[in-house]
């Protein structure tokens, strides 16, 4: 029944997109090809397309100017379950029953690979305690969603994207919800999805330090458009805050990793 | 194992257990009614043996069908219900939200003001059908895009339920006559249901069930949003609408049987939520005998209560049993509700 896995070069790729919503234009021609195998960061202002552009990736929202390739197809071509099982999206604000267990929310990540009708097998369930376990949800296994904390049920839909087992791991502002301790641990876990299984992991962080610190590379998306793309030392500058963020910052190297780490001029209490 | 539905023993003890009360009803309907026989006759009536003709009428042909449809409606009411539950995302989802019983009703009484107007008389289980399914078709369509947003469904179904029962109003208000015959559509009875009935409602148990339940996976996953949905392979909108055709041909073929009964395709999803959680490979199947359990239990007391009516004259046909589940069902679920908004 299950197909192997797909080869880890099965990334889908931005080129051109134009995207919106209604009358609205979002997306404005963007180019996005994440390395596989690696960790490529989204950063850019509210409402500046950092969502619509994850969606396109996972062909949630659809293209209408450009393309988005997987494999070698536009990824409108290929068939909805076998894009799910090469690319794991976790959408900023998801939804579901509150009375839903974690175990049977994290199940439904398996669906792409077990159909409607199928029933899970071993490899089903050794993909859900291995998601589980790696989101730190094992032992909330059959707690109700709504009994659980904001950051355990985030925590609890990252083991649904992670259940997806797919070479491409999409996520929207996956630290929202979560503690520092959380979020830092939540980064540490998707670096080590890149480092040791070569998942490909596109993440959308508002924290610009976290990005510089966890990122091959930095993306940042300003009014629909990318704004700039390289290493985190080449994208996160002074210019790019003040531009894209209207942030006034001197950056200064981080004293852990040496990664350039931001400290924000403007708000000292004494301009005030 | 990690997987698979969370402890099943006790999935499979409400199923066992809802299955013998719904034979336990069954019985009784049998020896119930205005008529009580003592369980000899019963037996005998159904048996063959020689016996009264009379009993044999009364058990066979009048109770037995009776019971046989209360218990197949409420178990598709029921299904429908915990269905369209999980489709439209909302808990308070049933199939009177989306304008299904109330449509059915309207199909009978157009199906009489045509059956005046022409002289054709169509069958008014056909007639309810139609009305149901239209009336489902109609919610869906004029929801249009967003459907799947939370309320949005409900919104339009409680409108087009409104609009259906504003026309029947109008469609009765010239039709004096005719409401008697029609009331019992509106509330919902099982009084006088015939081997007819039961003819036209066993296939629908005997695909319905079957395919509501092997789609629970589908209605899993469709508790999700439609992004998370489509983001795991499904098209959320025609994944949607299949899964809501479901639910509507399921709650029209009910109430094409009995007319628009209140609140068990409510009730029946809502304590079975309690006792087995959201899987809807629990949820359903328990779901679905818990509303044959509580419609043939309705029936009962509906059928009883006629006997103690004083004055009750043979005209008199009964309570119709959804009286008895709007009059119970209602101060239920206010309760059940009050009690879960913690
Ligand atoms: N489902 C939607 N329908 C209509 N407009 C939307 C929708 N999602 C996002 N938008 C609009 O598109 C713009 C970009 O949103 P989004 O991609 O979510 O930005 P970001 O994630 O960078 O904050 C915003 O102005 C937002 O209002
Ligand atoms: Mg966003």
């Amino acid at each position: 029944m299950t197909a192997p896995p797909p080869p880890p070069a099965a990334v889908p790729t931005a080129h051109g997109v134009v995207a919106g919503y209604g009358r609205r234009r979002v997306l404005d021609g963007v180019d996005l090809v994440p390395e596989p195998g690696r960790l490529t960061c989204l950063v850019g202002p509210n409402g500046s397309g950092k969502s619509t552009l994850l969606q396109t990736l996972g062909r949630v929202v659809p293209t209408r100017g450009g393309r988005v390739v997987l494999d070698g197809r536009d990824i409108a071509d290929w068939p909805g379950p076998q894009v799910a099982r090469r690319v794991a999206l976790l959408t900023q604000d998801p939804q579901g029953p509150g009375g839903l267990r974690v175990r049977e929310l994290v199940e439904q990540g398996r669906h792409p690979w077990v159909g409607a009708f199928g029933a899970l097998r071993r490899h089903d369930d050794e993909a859900m305690a291995d998601a589980m376990t790696a989101a730190g949800v094992d032992h909330l296994a059959d707690r109700r969603l709504d009994e659980l904390s904001g950051g355990e049920r985030q925590r609890a839909w990252i083991a649904l994207a992670l259940a997806q087992d797919t070479p491409t791991l999409l996520l929207d502002e996956p630290t929202t919800f979560l503690d520092v301790a959380h979020q830092l641990e939540l980064l540490r876990l998707v670096r080590r999805r890149c480092d040791e299984r070569g998942t490909t992991v596109v993440v959308v962080l508002h924290d610009l330090n976290q990005a510089a610190r966890f990122a091959d590379r930095v993306v940042a998306l300003h009014r629909g458009a990318v704004v700039a793309d390289g290493t985190p030392e080449q994208v996160l500058t002074p210019g790019l805050l003040r531009e894209v963020f209207h942030v006034e910052a001197v950056v200064v190297p981080d004293p852990v990793t040496g990664r350039p780490m931001f400290v924000p001029t403007g708000d000292r209490r004494d301009d005030a | 194992m990690v997987t698979g539905v969370a402890r099943p023993g006790r999935v499979v003890v409400l199923v066992v257990g809802g299955v013998a009360a719904a034979a336990a009803l069954l019985t009784a309907h049998l020896a119930v009614g205005r008529l009580p026989l003592p369980p000899d006759d019963v037996w005998a009536a159904l048996t063959g043996s020689p016996t009264s003709a009379f009993h044999r009428v009364l058990v066979v042909d009048l109770r037995l069908p009776r019971a046989l449809v209360g218990l197949g409606a409420g178990a598709l009411l029921a299904l429908s219900g915990a269905v369209l539950q999980a489709v439209t995302r909302n808990p308070l989802a049933e199939p009177g939200l989306v304008g299904v019983t109330t449509g059915a009703a309207l199909g009978v009484v157009a199906s009489l003001a045509v059956a005046a107007g022409t002289g054709l008389s169509p069958a008014p289980t056909v007639a309810a059908l139609l009305g149901g399914l239209a009336a489902g078709a109609a919610t869906w369509l004029v929801a249009g895009r967003h459907r799947s947003a939370p309320g949005r469904l409900v919104l339009v179904g409680a409108l087009v339920a409104a609009l259906c029962t504003a026309l029947t109003s109008l469609l009765l208000l010239g039709r004096r006559d005719s409401l008697g015959s029609v009331l019992r559509w509106l509330v919902g009875s099982l009084n006088a249901r015939t081997w007819d009935d039961w003819a036209a409602l066993w296939p629908w148990l005997l695909a319905g069930v079957p395919v509501g339940l092997l789609s629970a996976g589908l209605v899993n996953l469709l508790q999700l949003d439609d992004p998370l949905v489509t983001s795991l392979g499904r098209p959320a909108d025609r994944t949607r609408l299949l899964v809501l055709g479901l639910a509507v041909a399921l709650a029209a073929a009910a109430v094409s049987a009995t007319g628009a009964v209140a609140f068990v395709g409510l009730l029946a999803p809502h304590v079975a939520r309690r006792l087995v959680g959201a899987d809807a490979r629990a949820l359903l199947p328990v779901a679905a005998v818990l509303g044959a359990v509580l419609l043939s239990a309705a029936d009962l007391v509906a059928y009883s209560t006629t006997v103690s009516l004083p004055g009750a004259a043979s005209q008199v046909t009964g309570l119709p049993v959804g009286a008895v589940t709007a009059v119970v069902g209602g101060p239920v679920l206010l309760a059940l509700l009050r009690r879960s908004r913690r």
